[in-house]
């Protein structure tokens, strides 16, 4: 058998290099994918983003299409319909599936603006630098942080908004881009902006408190001696330390700014009609007399947004477990 | 505990700019939000003369940054302003009563948040690696995924048509019926969070040395249990207690809004809605102040429980 010059089989050595190359991402996403429930939730969570995604090819009738006829209006459940019509007639399976195109592209729009590049870069500058730098971020963090945040989201909107929709009409008639702009896309990006001004507030506290860690390390005291560049040091010494946490941030981010806009748009504040939304849709289903009578107007968008939420409940545990793994 | 003082004074002046930084948000937001309350309230049946005129009497035609200033200067003379959309009244007078509705409806949910929350954390923590345990967790992380824009209208179907036991909407104070289903509807994500606080908070000090201690010099479980680790498990639970009674009088938009309760939480959006400047900084300068105050409160509460953690050191 094959040995190298300490002794070890090939075997072996691989079996040490894995386990000291493994970064903690990859570690963590390996324990996680261990767990069923977590891949359950994670299966789930994909499906909904797909349907998002896809929502033209699999939806099959137009999400704004009515129709008023008596017999057609407010069906429940059928083959035709698998989960019936609203007032207006209109298919509520594509709704439900434009709906979660407009989670879709919010919730990614924001989480990646909001937690991913503003609150992990304002976490490894804070973290990093310390000083003036790190005092100014965390006093723009408890400014954002001093009030629930809905009250900041509702207070943002109904003030900004009337604004900015007055702004908007005026790029109706924009070549190229005025069309795109009545097809709700500027509810949308109004939305994105909202969220995105609370969205990066945990994460950079997240980030911060273990790039505090990380830069007590002696790699990062070597990049240091050796005359890395402040960049350099960031992405390739400190970053890699800190990406598992990135990875709960962003998975914690994505489940609460789709929770935000479901509030926002039940408030009549995010995305308006015709545009699909689960929280303009519940609000739709959740009058009492329309329960009685029409259970699937709030069922079918709630059950798949509840679902949605319980998924990223689950899996933010186990990555919670898995990130802690003294309290499994 | 030489140093308390110090640090509460050093954290106050801290949280200065931050104040200043808030209000003035708020403030400039309303300014520049179209529409003023005065057009609002008189709903067009007042002539543009009168709208200004009345507009002139309140300062409110100067301009904002003298206006946020004279309202700064009075706000320190504790005068939080007077109701636009009420003449005459003033805003403490408007939202103290409507503090202390917000305050009823989350007292009974804060205690039992806490008074199950806790043993079902313990239990968790004592069941670890039984069916037990991940089967409540999972339970418990499906009660707090339900949004309550889905959960209040089928609480009220349930309980409130279909088997009519319960009043739909409306509020009369903390002995009537209809506070039991905005009860159970704040409890519920709370009562999950504590109990998945406190088991993790639980498993954490299961593996300290002082725990294997206590275990080899032959105490029994129940006094390792209540003594040595749930005596350490409580700290973060403490925080949670300590920040949620400054949020008692805060109420909860949606449960307010959906159950007809005259709180906070609802008086907030009309008073953003119909651009009550004054009393909508008063209730933004609540809210922050609360906030500022609870995160000292917790540090020096943290400091006086385990005295390994020094007051202002930076974490």
């Amino acid at each position: 058998m094959a040995v190298d010059a300490y002794g070890y089989t090939l075997d072996e050595v691989q079996a040490l290099e894995g386990r000291r190359a493994e970064a903690p991402l990859r570690a963590t996403l390996r324990a996680l994918l261990r767990r069923k429930i977590a891949c359950l939730a994670l299966a789930y969570i994909l499906l909904f983003y797909l349907c998002g995604i896809f929502a033209p090819a699999i939806a099959p009738y137009s999400y704004s299409k009515q129709n008023l006829s008596k017999t057609a209006v407010l069906q429940g459940p059928s083959l035709k319909h698998p989960l019936g019509t609203d007032r207006l007639g209109r298919d509520m399976l594509s709704r439900v599936i434009y709906a979660t195109r407009t989670t879709l592209l919010i919730s990614v729009a924001t989480t990646l603006a909001g937690s991913f590049i503003i609150g992990v870069g304002l976490g490894l500058l804070a973290g990093y630098y310390g000083g003036w730098i790190d005092s100014l971020i965390n006093r723009l963090g408890e400014m954002f942080g001093s009030l629930p945040d809905l009250l900041i989201i509702i207070l943002l909107s109904a003030t900004l908004r009337p604004r900015f929709d007055a702004w908007i009409r005026h790029a109706y008639s924009w070549p190229l881009i005025g069309s795109n702009l009545r097809t709700g896309i500027a509810d949308i990006f109004f939305v994105f902006l909202v969220l995105t001004a609370i969205d990066w507030v945990g994460d950079e506290r997240l980030i911060r408190s273990q790039v505090l860690a990380v830069r007590a390390t002696d790699y990062v005291l070597a990049a240091e001696a050796m005359g890395a560049s402040t960049w350099r040091i960031l992405w390739h010494h400190i970053f890699p330390g800190v990406r598992h946490l990135v990875v709960l941030g962003v998975t914690t981010s994505l489940g609460a700014v789709a929770l935000s806009e479901i509030a926002l748009s039940f408030f009549g504040l995010g995305v308006r009609e015709p545009t699909p939304s689960f929280g303009a849709m519940i609000f739709d289903g959740s009058g009492l007399r329309q329960l009685q009578a029409h259970p699937h107007m709030l069922l079918a968008p709630g059950i798949i947004a509840v679902l949605f939420f319980l998924s990223f409940a689950l899996l933010g545990d186990a990555l919670n477990d898995v990130l802690n793994p003294q309290t499994r | 505990m030489s140093g308390v003082l110090p640090f509460v004074v050093r954290r106050l002046l801290a949280a200065i700019p931050v104040l200043i930084a808030v209000t003035a948000a708020t403030f400039f937001l309303g300014r520049f939000a179209p529409g003023d309350p005065i057009t609002i309230r008189t709903q067009g049946r007042a002539t543009p003369e009168t709208v200004a005129r009345i507009k002139h009497e309140l300062h409110l035609d100067e301009n904002p940054v003298l206006q946020y200033v004279r309202y700064m200067g009075g706000l320190l003379h504790g005068d939080l302003g007077t109701s636009y959309r009420h003449p005459g009244i003033k805003i403490s007078d408007l939202i103290f009563p409507k503090m202390r509705v917000s305050l009823e409806e989350n007292i009974y949910p804060f205690i039992l948040t806490f008074a199950l929350g806790l043993p079902l954390g313990v239990y968790l923590a004592l069941r670890r690696g039984t069916w037990q345990d991940p089967t409540i967790t999972a339970f418990l992380l499906l009660l707090s995924a339900i949004p309550v824009v889905i959960l209040i209208p089928l609480l009220q179907y349930l309980f409130g048509i279909k088997l009519n036991w319960l009043p739909v909407a409306g509020w009369h104070g903390l002995f009537a019926k209809t506070v039991i289903l905005p009860t159970i509807v704040l409890t519920l994500p709370g009562l999950a969070g504590i109990a998945r606080l406190t088991r993790i908070s639980m498993l954490q000090v299961l593996s300290e040395d002082y725990v294997r201690t206590a275990r080899a010099k032959g105490l029994t479980e129940r006094i390792v249990i209540y003594r040595h680790m749930l005596r350490n498990a409580l700290l973060p639970v403490v925080t949670a207690i300590i920040t949620s009674l400054f949020f008692l009088f805060v109420g909860s938009f949606f449960v307010e809004l959906l159950f007809g309760i005259p709180g906070i939480g609802n008086e907030t959006i009309s008073a953003i809605g119909s651009r009550d400047y004054d009393e909508f900084m008063a209730l933004t300068i609540f809210g922050a102040v609360a906030f500022i105050v609870a995160n000292i409160v917790v540090d020096i509460v943290y400091s006086l429980i385990d005295p390994r953690i020094r007051l202002g050191a930076r974490t």
